[in-house]
């Protein structure tokens, strides 16, 4: 039995209206990047650009630094995947597959840890990083990330999955446990891996509270602090700043739409484990 | 490979699994672990893997002690009831698995592969993945991932469980025919008394956890060696009558006295006698007792007749021209022929004759 | 099978890297916070105190400051947390059963799950400003005077809000959507038969069956929000809004920390907000169960 019509038409017209609502500042910015200053401060505003100005971009990315920024931020958001997807698969996969003594307290106290939010510890934090004589360093902005619960916890679920008897066979074909974990479990995981290394990647690429204290020159910034200091030093200049910040953000909304259901299955899972 | 095993045991907590169970299997045989659910026929299988650590007695391969060898350190070939097959890997992969961990070399690993294929019949599908094939495929493939490192030993866990019944009779088949062109020695686990009696050269019967008798199938049948391998081989089960024998001769509970069922001189206060229903005659020229034929069940060739034999119940084999529907309600002599008489101990199940 | 007590030193060594990057960044400062919240006259410099006692806590619950940044932090919350959660039921039950353009919507409506709430801030900003913001436009051509979003401390908290909701939905409408598409089919189809209307659909089925969904996602709402902070950074440069009317909690341990030097009194406000949301959620929990014992 399908839905009348009409409620499917009232059904569509109010999720457009929804979505335009939802996506207007990602246009709005990208339009307004392109003004130029009298375009930006026209009364009423101005929806399209006389022309395609590429001046605010090429401002952003030199004057700005953004170029500089950009690169930190990658590497920055790559070394965060990485050393995280490392540290997160060895420890699930000893939780997923080894019996130990005080499995469960750990699993326990792992959920209870992670239930405490980042901003609260980043004092405690930030403290280690000076007595490590770390801070205006990409290395710090890496490091308090290169383990993750949320990342363990996931990939011990999906590796829970793996029916036991692939161990056993794979015993009798002479793997040991650490080939057994690269050539089965690895490979058969490799949605689940996908989707932890695109939520770390985002969380890394978007972060702004830690590199905000950790970072004090431009050669260490990543994006949302230059983007932050851009105004702040720079005064408010909108056409600018709009390109500066669709630096930021056109990166992350491509590899969106690249991996929209993993991101959507990851997100929601996240939701649900808490 | 000659595996020598002596006084394996394994215990789960404080329930023994597998108990005192000694036995010697040469080199090249196709030996079947048959016996009910539970009764430590996989357990059995697991340790001579090194799946399972035993906690008592030793495994001799080739009179090397290997009971302490873990499992990827053995060399033997495992197929599984599930199969096993790593899903993410194509059939080619699967195969050549073993092969890519012990590292042979690239060329070497290619033609292996292709031996293993061919020899189970799997070569059509190397490029699918297991969740491509069917039961009957997939379980080839498990084969031959098992063969492919040249194992000493290659051990079955009931793998033919999961297939249909055609499947299963062409399964057989094909199972000895890898088999004996592998030249592997094999152990296979099946709780199918038909699976182990038409494949096996010799099986192994297993009861809560001992061995009950390892001898060939037709040994098996035609001499068990205690009450449980006579009645759990067999279709229809073995009749059982119990009573006390004197002198060859049986008094049932209630008083039936069967005539010379036993050997002249053999006396037992509780006996339980086993009569084959193929041994059974009515209408004998030398009658032991009279029995009351109750029904008769035509099928195809044969009869089962059902007999009372005073409380006993018989179900008797015969011929389709010796008995016809008058008979039943009537009382018959019956007769037994002696070779599948056995006389056991009711209380420890021994065979005493 | 493979798993046994002796397994012990292997799965050590596998969880080793976790432990120990869990253990430097997160076990020891919660501990360390636990300690000095209740360490009296803690110096940041030479790690001394005086004694253990509450005094902390003492001192920031008689703050006033605390209490402003409570207050705030609180109507926020309050705001922020049931006009999400409506507006998300809403979009999503509509989106849970439309298959026609749903990639379009997906790709619209979580897209900001992905970006930086700094870098969209921005563009909030530009929106808000009062001389040639979009927003005062859209309220001159319904007739309404221009507001000063951003300057003016009435309309301050507002437009926080807005730009609250707007970032919490995706996360909200994504977890609702989810547990709506695991509702069977057959109860709408049922109460369609039964003659009833898409609004009564609403409220009789989608509601009472999304009730421990809809517990959930206010409590997650309300671990977010009630942390609401950095959004602070790109409208407001970083302050707390005109006249301190977004003076937050979270600001307030930010200052005790970043003007202050004062880490026992951070800790303390720290633990108590902490202590605010657990307590929220285990009666969300314990209201959760009831209801369910109930029915």
């Amino acid at each position: 039995m399908r839905e009348s019509a009409l409620n499917r038409i009232v059904s569509h017209a109010a999720l457009i209206a929804a979505s335009a609502i939802m996506l207007f500042p990602f246009i709005w910015m990208l339009l307004s990047a392109f003004k130029s200053p009298t375009e930006i401060a026209t009364v009423p505003p101005q929806l399209l650009p006389a022309e395609l100005r590429f001046g605010n971009f090429a401002f952003a990315l030199e004057t700005g630094r953004f170029d500089q920024y950009f690169l930190n931020t990658f590497i920055v958001a790559a070394s965060v995947v990485l050393l995280s997807l490392l540290t997160s698969v060895l420890a699930a996969y000893a939780l997923a597959f080894f019996d130990f003594a005080g499995k469960t307290a750990l699993l326990a106290l792992a959920v209870a840890f992670m239930m405490v939010p980042f901003e609260v510890l980043v004092v405690v934090n930030y403290d280690t990083v000076v007595q490590w004589g770390l801070v205006d360093t990409l290395v710090a902005q890496i490091l308090p990330f290169t383990t993750s619960i949320l990342s363990t916890l996931i990939l011990t679920n999906a590796f829970r999955k793996v029916p036991a008897t692939l161990r056993v066979a794979s015993r009798i074909d002479g793997a040991s446990s650490w080939a057994f974990l690269w050539r089965v479990v690895v490979p058969m995981n490799r949605p689940s891996l996908v989707t932890v290394s695109v939520l770390s990647a985002i969380a890394s690429w978007n972060a702004f509270l830690w590199p905000l204290l950790v970072t004090n020159t431009t050669e260490k910034r990543t994006l949302t602090i230059g983007l932050y200091n851009f105004i702040t030093e720079g005064g408010v200049r909108y056409e600018r700043l709009m390109a500066a910040s669709a630096v930021v953000i056109v990166p992350m909304v491509i590899v969106f739409l690249l991996l929209r259901r993993q991101i959507i299955n990851g997100v929601s899972t996240q939701g649900m484990k808490q | 490979m000659r595996i020598e095993i002596r006084e394996l045991g394994r215990t789960f907590g404080s329930a023994p699994a597998v108990e005192g169970v000694s036995a010697t299997i040469e080199d090249g045989e196709f030996i079947c672990i048959l016996g009910p659910s539970g009764c430590g026929k996989t357990t059995m299988l697991n340790m001579l893997g090194g799946i399972i650590a035993p906690t008592a007695g030793t495994i001799l391969f080739d009179g090397v002690d290997v009971t302490k060898v873990p499992a990827e350190k053995r060399g033997v070939g495992f197929v599984f009831q599930n199969y096993a097959l790593y899903p993410h890997l194509t059939v080619a992969k699967n195969i050549e698995f073993p092969l890519a961990i012990e590292r042979v070399p690239r060329a070497e690993r290619r033609r292996r592969v292709r031996e293993a294929a061919d020899l189970v019949q799997v070569g059509p599908y190397l490029d699918r993945r297991p969740a491509e094939l069917s039961g009957g495929q997939q379980q080839r493939v498990a084969i031959a991932r098992a063969l492919v490192k040249n194992p000493s030993l290659l051990l079955l866990d009931e793998p033919l469980s999961n297939l249909d019944a055609r499947l299963r009779l062409e399964m057989r088949v094909e199972l000895q025919r890898i088999q004996r062109e592998a030249k592997v020695t094999t152990v296979f686990v099946t709780h199918d008394q038909d699976e182990a009696m038409s494949i096996s050269d010799r099986t192994m019967l297993m009861n809560r956890g001992r061995l009950v008798h390892f001898a060939d199938p037709q040994e098996l049948y035609d001499d068990p060696a205690e009450l449980f391998a006579a009645t759990f081989l067999g279709n229809p089960p073995i009749n059982q009558l119990r009573g006390r024998i004197d002198d060859g001769d049986l008094t049932l509970a209630d008083g039936t006295i069967v005539q010379g069922i036993a050997p002249a001189g053999l006396t037992v206060d509780a006996a339980i006698v086993g009569v084959r229903s193929e041994t059974v005659t009515l209408a004998s020229t030398a009658p032991r007792a009279r029995a009351r034929v109750e029904d008769l069940q035509y099928v195809g060739r044969d009869v089962y007749a059902d007999v009372r034999l005073g409380d006993a119940r018989l179900s008797a084999l015969v011929s389709r021209r010796e008995v016809d529907r008058s008979l039943v309600g009537t009382e018959v002599p019956i007769g037994f022929d002696a070779d599948g008489v056995h006389v056991f101990d009711a209380e420890s199940g021994r065979r005493i004759r | 099978m493979t798993a046994n007590r002796r397994s012990w030193p292997r799965a050590t060594a596998y969880l080793l890297p976790f432990l120990v990057g869990t253990a430097i960044f997160t076990v020891y400062p919660i501990v360390y916070l636990l300690i000095v919240a209740f360490q009296e006259d803690y110096n940041i410099l030479t790690r001394e105190f005086s004694q253990f006692g509450l005094s902390n806590f003492e001192a920031v619950l008689r703050d006033p400051d605390f209490g402003n940044a409570a207050r705030n932090t609180a109507l926020y919350t309050v705001i922020v947390v049931p006009v999400t959660i409506s507006l998300g039921l809403a979009i999503a039950s509509l989106l849970a059963r439309i298959r026609f353009l749903r990639p379009f919507y997906q790709t619209a409506l979580f897209l900001p799950l992905v970006t930086s709430s700094v870098a969209i801030g921005m563009v909030w900003k530009y929106i808000y400003n009062a001389d040639y913001g979009l927003l005062n436009f859209l309220l001159s051509t319904i007739g309404l005077d221009p507001v000063n979003w951003l300057n003016d401390p009435r309309w301050n908290m507002p437009a926080l809000v807005i730009f609250g909701v707007w970032s919490a939905l995706p996360f909200t409408i994504l977890i609702f959507v989810a547990a709506l598409q695991s509702i069977g089919e057959q109860y709408y189809t049922a109460a369609r038969i039964d003659g009833a209307t898409v609004v009564q659909r609403f409220f009789r089925i989608t509601v009472p069956l999304m009730g421990s969904t809809i517990g959930l996602v206010a409590v997650l709402n309300l671990i977010d929000s009630s942390k609401v902070f950095s959004e602070l950074f790109p409208l407001f440069n970083g302050s707390p809004g005109a006249g301190f009317s977004l003076y937050t909690v979270v600001y307030y341990i930010y200052e005790q920390l970043s003007a202050e030097w004062d880490l026992g009194r951070a800790a303390a406000a720290s633990l108590l907000l902490f202590a605010a949301v657990l307590v929220l959620t285990l009666l969300q929990a314990v209201l959760q169960r009831t209801r369910r014992r109930r029915s």
